[in-house]
């Protein structure tokens, strides 16, 4: 059991892997925190990283941000694995529970950047296939969606209204019980 | 620096999302701000509208079922599925979201709807050519899915029966059977309870403490865990899914008879129970909810005029059928006049809008209104 656990440390420490932004910026990051990205995950498994795994969608600076939640959210993760199999006792329910208030506060402090780079993070969690991070950012743009009218969920999202205005009165009629 | 500001002012990453990420956007919305984002362009009309995206976009009351009668015609009763908000002047009047025939199921032909509940609706089926023995199927239309239930110790022969399911608390449904003494007239002795998680129908002896009858065409409601029913003793009653807890309120108004008789009709109202009926001298179409069903108390939430009602209605009939209140907003559905025209009633706004006819030709027998359910599936459907 000890020896296998080395082996596994020697292996993930042995394993990085690095990201390379549009602008060129090199990062080194650990494969269990690559390995949130299923496009990465999937580039490892067909054995295409080495010399580095070119983003040419994103840029450095959303990319380290993007590592930043990957980090946090892969050590949740092994933690998670580590309390099924081995604890199951209160003082670990209570940790676990620690944790993963710590995970939350995480999170919303995560989201608080502008619109811009909000979007950016939902193109690059799409790129990258990372489900928790387009869970998460897709969650709080449709948060700031709800309950607005669609003039402003157009002036919100630069949405051009290419709706006749017949075509707009016809779904208003039909969707009437929706404008209340 | 400025400059620099206003540069970042104007980009949009939001210009390069695709299609994908726009509906992963739309799906966590409420229903209904998810309605009033068809208006914000036409790609997001469309995606909104888009069958392929229908199953990860929450969903709301789509259309009604219902079954329409003309001697003068073959078949004499056919079976109707509409899109209540899709209106007829709208070209081309978009397809029925669903086939009515439940043509998935064997035996289809001679299926019948007994009644529906949040996405899943309950069918009855003969069993034999002699038509004297049936079976329930409870299929969901969405997934084209469906499960036949074991036979029930009266062998399908009652129509009193009813279906309770509740997608956010599990995905199980359960099928209620009242049983009496005469086989359908007499007061109720218990109920048989189906569970899909057991697979078995389970008797409990009645606990309500005066005689209920009930006939199979009670206005109904699953909320709560419990089954209610409108009875013509003047009372809601309710029943939960174990059959254990038996519980019965009064009605908030007496009903003369002589004005018509209206036992009335029961669903949810902004997150409570509801009753509605016309009270005292059928003039008039009183909501009434229940706070509290520990104080049993009801409250007048609104009253509207039966006139105002059907004044929309070429000859104004005195009287509506309730078919049931929108699950998203204060409307209510119903159906009124010698042509069962359906129209809604904006409570808020205390507007009545004609939605279509349905029976110009034939009478109207049975509305079951129908939310599709596009999540979980009735698996053993073979």
């Amino acid at each position: 059991m000890a020896s296998a656990g080395s082996g596994d440390e020697k292996a993930a420490a042995a394993a990085m892997i690095t990201l390379i932004s549009s602008d060129n910026e090199k990062f080194e990051v650990t494969e269990a925190t690559a390995t949130l990205s299923q496009t990465i995950r999937h580039m490892i498994e067909d054995g295409c990283t080495d010399g580095g795994v070119p983003l040419p969608n994103v840029t450095s600076k959303i990319l380290a941000r993007v590592i930043e939640y990957c980090k946090k959210h892969a050590t949740a993760a092994a933690g998670e694995e580590g309390s099924s199999s081995s604890f199951s006792d209160a003082a670990f329910l209570e940790v676990d529970r620690a944790f993963l208030e710590e995970l939350e506060e995480f999170d919303d402090a995560f989201l608080e950047v502008d619109r811009a780079t909000l979007f950016d993070l939902i193109l690059a969690a799409n790129y990258l296939d990372i489900k928790g991070l387009l869970n998460l950012t897709c969650q709080k743009v449709a948060d700031s969606v709800k309950g607005k009218t669609p003039e402003q969920i157009r002036e919100m999202y630069n949405i051009v209204n290419d709706l006749t205005p017949e075509e707009e009165a016809e779904i208003r009629r039909e969707t009437q019980w929706a404008f209340e | 620096m400025a400059k620099r500001k206003n540069r970042r002012r104007r980009r949009n990453p939001a210009a390069n999302f695709t299609d994908d990420i726009i509906v992963e956007i739309l799906s966590r919305l409420p229903v209904k701000s998810l309605c009033r984002s068809k208006c914000v362009s036409s790609r997001w009309r469309d995606l909104i509208s888009h069958p392929d995206h229908r199953k990860r976009l929450p969903q709301t009351l789509a259309g009604l079922f219902y079954v329409t009668e003309n001697q003068g015609r073959f078949p004499k009763q056919a079976l109707h599925f509409i899109n209540i908000w899709d209106r007829e002047r709208r070209r081309p009047i978009p397809p029925p979201l669903i086939c009515p025939s439940l043509s998935f199921i064997p035996g289809y032909e001679d299926i019948s709807i007994v009644n529906s509940c949040n996405g899943l609706l309950l069918c009855r089926r003969p069993e034999s050519t002699s038509f004297d023995t049936f079976g329930y199927v409870v299929c969901n239309p969405a997934t084209e899915s469906w499960v036949a239930l074991p036979g029930s110790s009266s062998g399908g022969k009652l129509r009193a029966v009813w279906l309770g399911f509740d997608p956010a608390v599990s995905s199980h449904f359960h099928v209620f059977e009242f049983l009496d003494k005469y086989h359908g007239c007499g007061a109720v002795t218990g109920v048989e309870i189906y569970s899909s998680q057991t697979g078995v129908w389970s008797y409990k002896e009645t606990k309500w403490n005066f005689g209920v009858s009930i006939m199979g065409d009670e206005s109904s409601v699953f909320y709560n865990g419990f089954l209610h029913l409108v009875v013509a003793q003047f009372a809601i009653v309710a029943v939960d899914l174990e059959g254990e807890t038996w519980w019965r309120v009064t009605s908030p108004e007496d009903v003369n008879p002589m004005f018509g008789w209206d036992p009335g009709f029961v669903d949810r109202y902004q997150g409570r129970l509801c009753y509605m009926n016309q009270g005292g001298y059928a003039t008039h179409l009183s909501i009434w909810v229940l706070e509290d069903y520990a104080t049993e108390e009801w409250i007048l939430k609104h009253r509207v005029s039966i006139q105002r009602l059907t004044e929309k209605i070429i000859t104004p009939p005195s009287n509506y059928t309730g078919i049931t209140i929108h699950p998203d907003c204060n409307w209510i559905l119903y159906a009124a006049g010698w042509d069962e025209t359906l129209m809604a009633y904006n409570v808020d706004r205390e507007e009545v809008h004609v939605i279509r006819n349905l029976g110009s030709d034939s009478l109207v027998s049975s509305y079951v209104p129908y939310i599709p359910l596009y999540s979980g599936s009735l698996t053993d459907g073979q």
